[in-house]
């Protein structure tokens, strides 16, 4: 038994749950929203980042985390009261597998999910003609991206947790820290240390948190790194060059990997099953 | 012995014999020797100046004319009324007491067009005068800083002339307006320069079409009044004291579809009366709308205001943000349409905190509308009094 038999009945069991097709006419909407008003620019010969754009961008940072987050760690720990993660040990198999087969299994069906959303928007805007393939391939890809970087932090907190509520409750707890609090927190430093190492914590600061480093390459991606501001001008640079985007992937891979790692710690340490 | 002295003067000779080559023609006589009326046709080769032009005459040049200046004074001085000067290139004027390549002295109805003037220190200067046409030339002044720099066209007291299809780069201002009246400005592209366009003491222009990119400020308006700017381009203007357009002490001036983008300042209005601003695109600019001093009768309605990191920066005393009927297109308001008429239910406030937050600390804008300012500007906007609220579109668009 390997991990990919764990990942395909993931996905079997995730196809005949009723939650799928909730995400599905979910994600259905949020793209429509997003491809509809993102792909018209309401101001004539103006085609830069304008707070619209953002807007739209916000919705996704908002709303993949708290999803992948919730999904994420309820299933598991639902898994984890009606005791079948309990028989899963049983069986001839590492706690690795299990891990990445869940992480393979529930990614791939959130993945599913969003390309059939994304897929559904895109034939309904096909009818109106004002299908931008651009905005429609930046958005999905960005929105499965927040997707994988929060599914390892959601099995995590799955893993840990003894049942659903509590899974719903740090989820919850987690999705505010990252999306909300984050971002006030770190304002609040760049205030009060010295002016020197303002652009020292902002750099770090990105790195720290899977939605800035989303949403600060983004906004590098889609070239309009200026509305960061002349005074941070030189991580603008930075982050634009190659170095910059081999970091961006690295840490992607690391806050996909490091969550996993903890989840593995806590289920070979037997950890309330 | 004289076969010897013939070979040493045969080799003199075989040396000096390209250095006469390469000699300029002088033109003067050229001049001098016509006759009122007459076209002189430049050869493809380079004439030396300074000359000076007093009687009505037509220089035409063709590829690779070239007249060269001394470097001391003025290329080309006109005395003359109805004199033409097309398809030449003209360079190498003194650098450092308003020196240009065309001077023109108190005539009337000069026509410049097609030439190229470059390492000049003015381009063209026109003093006193009426009726002139500058037209399809190329400008760019000697590679200093600047304020060494002379201008493109420099008008001076001067009436009636039309300015158009010119490119000039690299100069200081590419037309200079002092004490000038009635003043076309069209189609023209100024870049790399200080300021596009440069009006003090002047009276009705117009200007319109033109493209003014990576300059220090698109248009310097000062102190002149009945000035029609319109359908020009302002753009990338990114000093930190660089503006799209700046209008100050001015009286009657009329902004219409004009776009201001990616500039630090859009435009700035400071102590002016009368100014009605109109149907622009002010975007992508570290500052949108910026007024200072005391204003009288502003108008700004029917803008689209969108991407600004701040969108107005208002000091002095209010302007009006709609005309009565109409306000502008705000890309941060956040209410709705319920009537359908196109103009949302709720004033739009054009000052917050986070725009105060981000002047105090700069480094702020690394969070320009992420979820944590989204939300911050929301809790604000909740709170917000609007009654005491100065700058205010009664009539925002919504689209």
């Amino acid at each position: 038994m390997t991990s990919w038999t764990i990942a395909k009945q993931e996905f079997k069991l995730a196809l005949r749950s009723r939650w799928l097709i909730l995400m599905a006419v979910l994600f259905t909407l949020l793209s429509v929203i997003l491809l509809f008003f993102g792909g018209q620019p309401v101001v004539d010969g103006f085609d830069g980042f304008t707070r619209q754009t953002a807007s739209l961008l916000n919705l996704s940072l908002f709303l993949m985390p708290l999803l992948t987050l919730l999904v994420g760690g309820m299933l598991i720990a639902g898994e984890k009261e009606d005791g079948q993660l309990v028989l899963y040990m049983t069986y001839p198999i590492t706690e690795r597998a299990i891990i990445f087969g869940k992480y393979i299994g529930i990614g791939l069906s959130l993945l599913t999910v969003l390309f059939i959303g994304y897929g559904t928007s895109t034939i309904i805007l096909l009818f109106f003609g004002t299908v931008q393939w651009s905005i429609t391939i930046l958005f999905f890809l960005i929105s499965a991206l927040l997707i994988l970087l929060f599914l390892s932090i959601a099995l995590s907190i799955g893993f840990f947790v003894s049942g659903r509520l509590q899974a719903l409750g740090m989820g919850l707890l987690f999705w505010a820290f990252f999306v909300l609090l984050y971002e006030f927190i770190v304002m609040a430093l760049s205030m009060v240390i010295s002016a020197k190492s303002v652009l020292l914590l902002l750099t770090i600061s990105v790195f720290l948190n899977p939605v800035e480093l989303i949403r600060v390459f983004t906004i590098l991606f889609l070239g309009s790194g200026t509305v960061f501001g002349p005074s941070i001008y030189d991580f603008t640079i930075w982050a634009s060059s190659w170095v910059g985007a081999t970091m961006f992937g690295v840490t992607a891979l690391v806050w996909i990997l490091c969550p996993l790692g903890i989840a593995h710690w806590i289920l070979r340490g037997g950890r309330r099953i | 012995m004289w076969v010897f002295l013939f070979l040493v003067m045969a080799f003199c000779f075989s040396f000096q014999e390209p250095v006469f080559a390469e000699e300029a023609t002088p033109l003067q006589p050229l001049i001098d020797g016509a006759s009122a009326g007459d076209i002189i046709n430049l050869e493809n080769k380079t004439y030396n100046g300074p000359i000076r032009i007093d009687k009505p005459l037509t220089l035409q040049g063709e590829e690779g004319t070239v007249i060269e200046g001394d470097r001391k004074g003025d290329v080309i001085t006109v005395e003359a009324n109805d004199v033409t000067i097309r398809s030449v290139k003209i360079n190498q004027s003194g650098l450092g007491k308003q020196h240009a390549g065309i001077i023109l002295k108190k005539v009337e109805r000069v026509t410049i067009e097609s030439n190229t003037l470059e390492q000049v220190q003015n381009g063209i200067f026109v003093r006193g005068g009426r009726q002139h046409t500058i037209r399809d030339n190329t400008f760019s002044s000697y590679d200093e800083h600047f304020a060494k720099r002379g201008n493109a066209v420099h008008l001076l007291a001067t009436k009636n002339n039309v300015i158009e299809n010119n490119k000039m780069n690299h100069v200081q201002d590419g037309v200079y307006l002092d004490d000038a009246t009635d003043t076309i400005i069209q189609n023209n592209r100024v870049t790399d320069s200080r300021y596009a366009l440069h009006f003090m003491f002047s009276r009705e222009a117009i200007a319109q079409d033109n493209q003014f990119t990576n300059n220090m400020n698109g248009i310097m308006a000062m102190n002149s009044e009945d000035i029609r700017i319109v359908d020009n381009l302002f753009e990338r203007n990114l000093n930190y004291r660089g503006f799209g357009v700046l209008i100050y002490e001015m009286k009657n001036v009329d902004f219409e579809g004009n776009q201001l983008l990616y500039n630090h300042t859009g435009l700035e209005i400071q102590s002016s009366e009368n100014v009605i601003v109109k149907n622009n695109v002010v975007a992508g600019n570290y500052i949108g709308l910026a007024s200072k001093g005391l204003n009288k009768q502003v108008v700004f309605s029917g803008n689209d205001m969108a991407g600004n990191i701040i969108q107005a920066k208002l000091a002095g005393n209010p302007i009006a943000l709609d005309d009565g009927l109409l306000g502008n297109y705000w890309d941060d308001y956040r209410s709705y349409d319920l009537t359908g008429n196109g103009i949302g239910e709720v004033p739009y406030e054009a000052s917050s905190s986070t725009s105060d937050l981000l002047q105090s600390h700069p480094h702020l804008q690394f969070y320009f509308e992420s979820p944590a300012m989204t939300i911050w500007q929301s809790v604000e906007k909740m709170f917000s009094n609007l009654k005491d609220a100065v700058n205010i579109d009664r009539f925002p668009i919504v689209k």
